[in-house]
């Protein structure tokens, strides 16, 4: 191991407030790596959350459960497990719900060919949904797991069923609300995050007690990229930065030079105008959410894969997390987030490494972090201060 | 103001003797139905499950009307009340184990209070005083922010420098201050405890618990009331969303703070803390809490709160304060979930800091929302439906929550307006009530 010798003096008395060891080079570059991939884990759910504030100033507390959904999805796609059947009266009464929410809002003043029209398309997602579950889970099980094609496969399936769930939440729960106060959404928002959660505690759905994810969902994930007396990186760390990176690369071309994206941008800075201009508000809107619950998914699947055990609730301290993180950075702002995650990981990893008993302040971190970012500067690192007109 | 005060039934009715009937009959009509309750509650054949539900429901409307006050009055979305709760009751529960022998202590526990508010005191008059004389601003909440800041730097940066055994001459001030502290703290326990106890032991026998029991009550409900004021003061500058984080941030620092405190339980909790809290001290606290609450917001300050609500800047424009209301509204609403805290501990035997999460917090947004913000007799209601609901549903145990949750999104998209939706169930003034001024409250300054 190589120490530092004689000349960074500094490092050396940090390192002896520590443990009472010297300070080494090695340790934090371990410690950096390990930050770093739990920062770009909460960066992909930060992104969610951050442009759902930018188009619709909106905390979408549910978001945290969309991203266990995903790992949820991913398990039983993986295992080619088929979830618990639901009883059929269970899937009568939410086609029923489904029919009657419809109605009562669109009856409003709506034709019912209009009602039906917008009626269809969500019924059809239920329906299809759980044929779709039980073929996809038919081929998972033909496919043997640790092969590319499998991974790809269950990346689709879990994508695709977020962004659906996605879809649904926005459509149900949120745009009805568009015009109330933001309270109202708000409380919907904690309402479909119960749901989400209590629903998955079903036993006909997940059931309460933790799942083991199986490990080797990508082939030749298990085990270190590299591997020497110093320094240890595994490549699930390697796969979680290099795909966030990739996503952030691709997400930054959807939303600087894309039509979709102009779209969003301009959502996100005038909501009036921009459909003054022509933009379709509802269309962008959903966008946004499938967008995020996407980002979501690949982050459950992440997250599962590095700690391989899936369970209801696990939605919960990660998602508030990264919503710290999304403040942090100025919330409403793309690039913000991902900084505001990476950092937020990289000071959790650095707590839990270097204070002695950190571990039990790692969850109060964030929320000291928090507070710190809401009294200086509310705004976050990169958010614009907005001035408040009478 | 809202154009829905003005057509209030109470407003619009110009017969006096009707109004004045009207306005004082809930009280006793209220008081009339808990005696039979309680004496149900109190007979054998009521079963300890459905007692357990009617004190629940106690504790939430307590919690729930407090919250009103801050989140429907003034307007400041709250999201951290579990928080002032956990203060009041951690702060209610040590004494009570540690000082109060089976309440028969009044004295001493008194001292406790008194004790810990002088420490304290005196720890916040050092800083705040030293950020004053630093940053030369006479302005104590233009300074609070950096205080908050580096007391939280200097509390983890000291939990590190002790655990690792090498304090740092920085580290050492603050090691010696809190050692002082404790000492000052221990010597007035210590110089207090003899004539506390006389003082006890001249109290008749038969009072000494029920004073013991409301000096606890009082001091856990001051001290989350001190914690609003110490929290409120930042956090208030902040608006909406960002409020509502902050909230929750600082709820669960506290309750982070409690879990890693050693002497308060850690995440083990408090037990097993002497019972006293019944029904009829429960719901004569409620009651007591809803008058209050009910006075203050349909006070001339009340309507100021109101002012703040409805649009800051015009009700600045006017001449209010609006700092200040704003936090008078935090620190009323902090003060009674302290209190809250306080009869849930002395009923419950045991505490632990989970149960002070944000879970909890959420649930009485929750309440406040559906029974409508700004309306007392709302949240009154919504407290008592949200928690039997849970309850009633016990059957189907699979699909509980699963259809709480739906039910809450259901009934906010079919009325996002809540329950009652800002009004009360009865008319919010006592007596006649003239149609409502073109003036607020204050005077307006020429």
């Amino acid at each position: 191991m190589w120490r530092l010798a004689g000349g960074a003096d500094i490092l050396v008395c940090l390192g002896s407030a520590s443990a009472g060891s010297t300070f080494l080079v090695t340790e934090f570059l371990q410690q950096l790596v390990n930050g770093l991939s739990v920062g770009s884990i909460y960066a992909l759910i930060a992104v969610g959350y951050t442009m759902v504030y930018g188009v619709l100033q909106l905390i979408n507390f549910a978001h945290g459960d969309v991203f266990m959904v995903g790992a949820m999805v991913g398990l039983y796609a993986a295992t080619g497990q088929v979830p618990p059947a639901f009883p059929w009266w269970l899937h009568a009464a939410v086609i029923a719900g489904l029919f009657l929410a419809l109605l009562v809002y669109r009856l409003k003043g709506r034709s019912w060919r209009l009602t039906l029209g917008k009626l269809v398309p969500l019924a059809a997602i239920y329906v299809l949904a759980i044929p779709g579950l039980l073929i996809a889970s038919t081929i998972s099980k033909r496919l043997s797991l640790p092969t590319w094609t499998a991974t790809i496969f269950v990346l689709i399936v879990t994508v695709t069923l977020c962004g659906v769930l996605g879809y649904v939440i926005e459509r149900l729960a949120y745009r009805p609300l568009r015009n109330k106060p933001r309270i109202n959404s708000l409380i919907t928002a904690i309402g479909i995050s119960l749901l989400l959660e209590y629903g998955g505690q079903n036993p006909n759905v997940f059931g309460a007690t933790p799942q083991p994810f199986p490990a080797g969902l990508v082939p030749g994930i298990k085990g270190a990229l590299i591997s020497s007396h110093h320094i240890v990186i595994d490549r699930v760390d390697a796969l979680v930065l290099g795909l966030t990176l990739a996503i952030m690369i691709a997400l930054t071309f959807i939303v600087l030079k894309t039509r979709t994206g102009l779209a969003l941008r301009a959502v996100s800075y005038r909501f009036d105008t921009a459909s003054l201009m022509g933009v379709n508000i509802d269309r962008t809107i959903s966008f946004t959410f499938v967008l995020g619950s996407c980002l979501a998914a690949v982050a459950g699947l992440l997250y599962a894969e590095k700690y391989p055990s899936v369970d209801p609730l696990m939605g919960l301290l990660p998602g508030i997390k990264a919503f710290v993180a999304a403040v942090f950075g100025g919330i409403g702002n793309i690039a913000g987030a991902v900084i505001g995650s990476l950092v937020l990981g990289l000071i959790e990893a650095m707590v839990v490494g270097y204070l002695p008993g950190g571990s039990q302040y790692r969850d109060g971190v964030a929320f000291v972090i928090l507070i710190a970012i809401l009294l200086v500067k509310p705004s976050g690192l990169l958010g614009r201060n907005v001035v408040e007109k009478v | 103001m809202s154009s829905r005060r003005s057509d209030h039934p109470a407003a619009s009715s110009d017969s006096g003797w009707r109004t004045t009937l009207l306005s004082n009959a809930p009280l006793p009509v209220l008081i009339a139905l808990l005696i039979p309750l309680g004496w149900a509650v109190g007979s054998r054949a009521f079963g300890l499950y459905n007692e357990r539900i009617v004190m629940l429901v106690g504790f939430n409307i307590i919690l729930a009307v407090s919250l009103q006050l801050i989140n429907g009055f003034s307007g400041q979305f709250s999201l951290g009340h579990a928080g002032f709760m956990a203060i009041g009751a951690y702060l209610a529960a040590y004494p009570a184990m540690t000082y109060s022998r089976q309440f028969h202590e009044p004295g001493v526990t008194l001292l406790f209070f008194l004790s810990l508010g002088l420490t304290v005191g005196i720890a916040g008059a050092v800083i705040g005083g030293l950020f004053v004389l630093l940053r030369q601003s006479r302005r104590l909440h233009r300074s609070a922010p950096g205080i908050l800041l580096v007391l939280m730097l200097v509390w983890i940066l000291a939990d590190f420098a002790i655990s690792a055994n090498r304090p740092t001459p920085t580290l050492a001030i603050w090691t010696h201050g809190v050692a002082a502290l404790q000492r000052l703290f221990s010597a007035l326990i210590g110089t207090g405890t003899a004539p506390a106890a006389k003082l006890s032991s001249a109290l008749p026998s038969s009072i000494r618990q029920p004073i013991c029991f409301i000096i606890l009550l009082l001091g856990g409900g001051t001290c989350a009331a001190a914690v609003g004021f110490i929290v409120g003061l930042p956090a208030l500058r902040l608006r909406g969303d960002y409020l509502a984080i902050a909230t929750l941030g600082f709820a669960e620092i506290i309750r982070i703070a409690i879990q890693n405190s050693p002497p308060l339980g850690g995440a083990l909790g408090l037990t097993p803390i002497p019972k006293y809290t019944d029904f009829a001290w429960l719901y004569g606290c409620v009651i007591v809490t809803v008058v209050v609450i009910w006075r203050i917001a349909y006070s001339p300050k009340g309507r100021a709160i109101m002012a703040v609500r409805e649009d800051e800047i015009a009700a600045a424009a006017i001449g209010l304060n609006t700092t200040q209301y704003k936090i008078t509204a935090f620190i009323i609403g902090a003060f009674f979930a302290g209190v809250a805290g306080a009869l849930y501990a002395l009923h419950e035997r045991s505490i632990t800091p989970t149960s002070f999460g944000l879970q909890k917090s959420i649930e009485l947004v929750v309440m406040v929302t559906l029974g409508g913000l700004g309306s007392i007799s709302g949240a009154i209601l919504a407290a008592a439906v949200l928690t039997l609901l849970p309850e009633v549903l016990r059957p189907v145990e699979e699909y509980r929550m699963v259809i709480y949750s739906l039910l809450l999104v259901v009934m906010m998209l079919l009325r996002p307006q809540g329950l009652l939706g800002g009004w009360e169930l009865w008319p919010a003034r006592r007596g006649h009530v003239r149609a409502p001024s073109p003036t607020v409250a204050e005077p307006v300054p020429a």
